[in-house]
């Protein structure tokens, strides 16, 4: 973490404005989100230079253009196999992964799995409005059963897949929720998530003010409730609990943290690829021809 | 004393063909002999039919040749397989455990036929029926005229890693085929071979050639999805990438790896994924996706044959075209295609040089049969001493690269279209990349002049892209005026095919292409106007670089053009092209 920090200057969230205004609709759960980040970043003096962001489709994945840091916009659900390409790359780099439910979840969902599992050291936000906004208001894979939508006029008869039990599920080392309405804990968990090393999974409750006129603002502040202060966040099993049955509401909080070796110190055993000679293979090569002329 | 010896080893998945061939083929490297193998065997692990084939000769050869001198059958099946490729002369070694005497829809004429019992000799005598395999080595050794410590040493190479107890086996197995001869040698033909000095020519499958190419050319980064004919690239790399500090992983799928390597590209490696057909219809997302972002990536495509999952383990070059289009939207890419051990080897060095200079997508198009066989070369023809590395214009400063509000441009417009390319983690500057169309610091906008000049700076990379890639090579024969055109694996029979017809007075000259795409449209056009009639030789059914090669002449030399085409998943034999050319010359 530590090499990440910026050297010298005292900064603002003001500092970390993007190369853009944000386009997202007025009163878009995202920019909670996106101001969140900028305090954290601010708060722990992330290195812009040394911090790419990776974003995906979607109106989450606009916010590459809204943050200063290097920006990689990617394909639609490709956001964690490049992230990881990255880390792998130069795993000196701080990378910021920022997704949809859809994005995330639906065509990347495979890489999500995978991703947790490897455990590579990367900050997923799941900017998570139960809809897919930009193309217009069809159902995601975390929309409720029964959701109407103009892809499934007669409500959607799909079960909704929950991100913080498959990230659970899947091995991630930091799993987390919060809400765009609570910006204060959000703050706190994205922090918290950035001090972490390892893959780290935080699920944002994002309301979309345009197309999903049911999980409102209001409607999550009833449907919401706090983990309690003495959760045991290493113990899985508690996090598996509390992530499927809590008195009915949408669980916020961390639910798990605990570190572990990640995927690029396992990979590259502390050595950087970005650093290396690109000239040393030539002499294993005169021993590889050796081996294959004997 | 023969100087060129084809031998086949025939039997079912689990006959222990594979490892037969494949210490036959370090016998005749040791005896000084070039060798190729030709491997067939079925997607599958145990039970259904598959063959090895293994042709030494005192010359470089790069393919098989058109017929067997032996065929080892491990089963009577086999022999009904293989008999085609049999002839006056050649030798049957089967094994007699199905009755000694074979009906007569399986014996050809003056093919010499020898029923040994190498199973029964190998469960009673050895104790393990699985090494009736090194047995008929043994059998094979000794009509060759192979010294004993020549096998001694290869068993021992091959098997030191499973024990000295299983080596010994092995050498007591091939001792004993051995003495099967000497006891019977009426029964055997007269077959040896001329003895050389082994030079210490290299041995390895064109994969390998591939993976020593990447490591040599400084690549430190490959992500894969294991298939056929290209895992052995990911075998390979991630037991050595590690030792250069960089990774070889496996991804979780085809879709992934691509987008992995353009991570690292992005973070400044040399990346590269290995795939086929049906992997890399996955990646051409990710495919145009570099080519939007001007993102170096290599991609190692190792044809099999089609469509879908078509036969995975055999040889076709029915992706040509396919290459070419792939990915949506227009982008400049380059594809090279090898067609021998050392090209191999220096055009995989080459692509990362051209994927950097030019900030493209650079393809290696290979097939089955040049991945996964195994090819000699003369040392001195693979030096990594040799290799350069050109990384074109990475930037290590951003103060050195112009900005707006801060941003560095990233894609700024440049005359030869290609712009600085930033890596993060740089000192004083961030920069953005997107699939989206962009601004020069790599923001997307909408804005229509901006949309064209940003197409007319990537496209313009192809005119000076034309001037650097590797040209055609030309096998002119003075005043020949007929003519071949191919590219890739057909080289191997298409070089035997012209030696043979030059002997009876016909010459051919031959233009093999090295770099598909761009297109040598000037080479083409020039090799064709002179010459009476042209062959163009490919594994395909449709005759795909036929229609690149008419789309690159004026129409009053079309009529010129002779397709030979194979599709049938086996590579060329050169009696093939051969008596195709004879045909139409008389």
């Amino acid at each position: 973490m530590s090499e990440i920090l910026s050297e010298v200057k005292v900064r603002t969230p003001k500092d970390y404005e993007g190369y853009k205004k944000p386009t997202w609709c007025p009163g878009c759960g995202d920019f909670s989100i996106l101001s969140s980040l900028k305090k954290v970043a601010a708060e722990i003096g992330l290195d812009p230079f040394k911090t790419v962001v990776v974003s995906g489709i979607g109106c989450s994945g606009k916010s590459y253009a809204f943050f200063y840091a290097n920006g990689v916009h990617t394909l639609h659900g490709r956001v964690l196999p490049v992230a990881t390409g990255i880390k792998l790359g130069n795993p000196e780099l701080f990378v910021i992964a920022l997704s949809g439910d859809g994005d995330a979840l639906a065509i990347g969902g495979n890489h999500f799995i995978h991703t947790a599992r490897r455990n590579v050291d990367i900050k997923l936000i799941i900017m998570n409005n139960q809809i897919y906004g930009l193309t217009k208001g069809q159902f995601s894979p975390t929309s409720n059963h029964g959701f109407v939508t103009v892809s499934s006029p007669y409500g959607s008869v799909e079960f909704p897949v929950d991100p913080v039990v498959l990230a659970l599920a899947s091995g991630a080392s930091f799993v987390a929720r919060a809400f765009s309405g609570e910006p204060n804990s959000l703050t706190e968990i994205i922090k918290e998530a950035f001090l972490h090393k390892g893959f780290s999974v935080i699920d944002v409750l994002s309301p979309c003010v345009t197309y999903n006129k049911v999980n409102t603002y209001d409607w999550y502040r009833e449907n919401i409730e706090f983990l309690p202060n003495d959760h045991d966040k290493e113990n899985l099993t508690e996090a598996f609990t509390y992530a499927t049955s809590f008195k009915g509401k949408i669980p916020l909080g961390i639910f798990y943290k605990k570190e572990r070796p990640t995927y690029e110190e396992l990979i590259l055993d502390s050595s950087n690829p970005c650093r290396e000679d690109l000239y040393c293979g030539r002499e294993r090569v005169y021993e590889l021809i050796e081996t294959f002329s004997k | 004393m023969k100087e060129d010896v084809q031998v086949r080893i025939a039997g079912i998945a689990g006959d222990g063909s594979f490892i037969t061939g494949e210490v036959l083929a370090s016998i005749l490297k040791k005896i000084g002999y070039y060798v190729v193998t030709v491997k067939d065997f079925p997607s599958n692990i145990r039970g259904l039919p598959s063959n090895y084939t293994v042709r030494g000769s005192s010359k470089p050869v790069y393919g098989r040749n058109d017929y067997d001198d032996f065929l080892i059958a491990f089963d009577i099946p086999s022999i009904k397989t293989h008999l085609r490729d049999l002839k006056e002369g050649s030798v049957c070694i089967y094994d007699s455990r199905d009755g000694k005497e074979l009906s007569d829809d399986l014996k050809k004429e003056g093919v010499f036929y020898v029923p040994l019992p190498l199973r029964e000799i190998a469960r009673k005598e050895l104790g393990l029926e699985l090494i009736k395999n090194m047995v008929a080595v043994g059998v094979l050794s000794e009509i060759f005229g192979v010294d004993e410590e020549i096998t001694d040493r290869v068993i021992l190479e091959n098997f030191k890693r499973k024990g000295e107890k299983v080596v010994e086996l092995n050498k007591k197995a091939v001792l004993r085929g051995r003495e099967l001869v000497r006891e019977n040698h009426g029964r055997f033909p007269e077959f040896k071979l001329k003895k050389y000095n082994d030079p210490g020519r290299i041995l390895a499958m064109g994969n390998d050639f591939v993976s020593m190419g990447a490591i040599a050319g400084g690549c430190r980064f490959l992500a894969a999805y294991p298939i056929t004919p290209s895992s052995e690239i990911l075998e390979f790399l991630s037991k050595e990438m590690k030792k250069f500090g960089g990774a070889a992983i496996q991804a979780e799928d085809e879709i992934s790896s691509i987008n992995m390597a353009i991570g690292a590209s992005i973070a400044g490696l040399r990346a590269m994924v290995a795939s086929s057909g049906p992997g890399v219809a996955l990646k051409t997302e990710g495919l145009s996706y570099a080519g939007m972002t001007e993102t170096p990536i290599v991609i190692y495509y190792a044809m099999r044959v089609g469509p879908s999952t078509g036969l995975p383990t055999k040889t076709s070059q029915e992706d040509l075209l396919y290459i070419i289009f792939a990915g949506h939207g227009e982008f400049p890419r380059l594809i090279l295609m090898p067609a021998t051990p050392d090209e191999l080897f220096y055009l995989t060095v080459e692509a990362f040089n051209f994927a950097e200079e030019f900030q493209i997508p650079v393809i290696i198009l290979t097939d089955q049969f040049l991945a996964q066989n195994k090819f000699t070369i003369d040392k001195e023809k693979i030096d990594p001493k040799k290799v350069e590395i050109r990384r074109g214009k990475i930037v290590l400063n951003g103060n050195d690269v112009p900005r707006n509000n801060g941003f560095l441009l990233r894609y700024k417009i440049e005359e030869d279209g290609i712009s600085p390319r930033i890596i993060p983690g740089i000192k004083e500057g961030v920069f953005g990349t997107t699939g989206y169309e962009h601004d020069e610091a790599g923001y997307g906008t909408e804005d229509e002049d901006n949309r064209v000049s940003m197409v007319k700076k990537r496209m313009s990379k192809i005119k000076h892209l034309i001037k650097r890639v590797p040209p055609p090579v030309l096998y002119e024969k003075k005043n020949a005026k007929i003519g071949i055109i191919s590219a890739g694996s057909t080289f191997g029979p298409i070089m035997e095919t012209i030696e043979r017809l030059e002997k009876d007075g016909i010459s051919v000259s031959f233009l093999r292409i090295v770099t598909l795409w761009p297109f040598p449209e000037d080479e083409v056009r020039k090799f064709v106007e002179d010459k009476e009639k042209i062959f163009i030789v490919e594994q395909n059914y449709k005759g795909q670089l036929r229609f690149l090669v008419e789309n690159a002449i004026i129409d009053i030399h079309k009529n010129k053009i002779r397709g030979i085409t194979k599709f049938s998943g086996r590579p060329f034999k050169p009696l093939e092209i051969e008596e195709k050319i004879r045909e139409e010359l008389k």
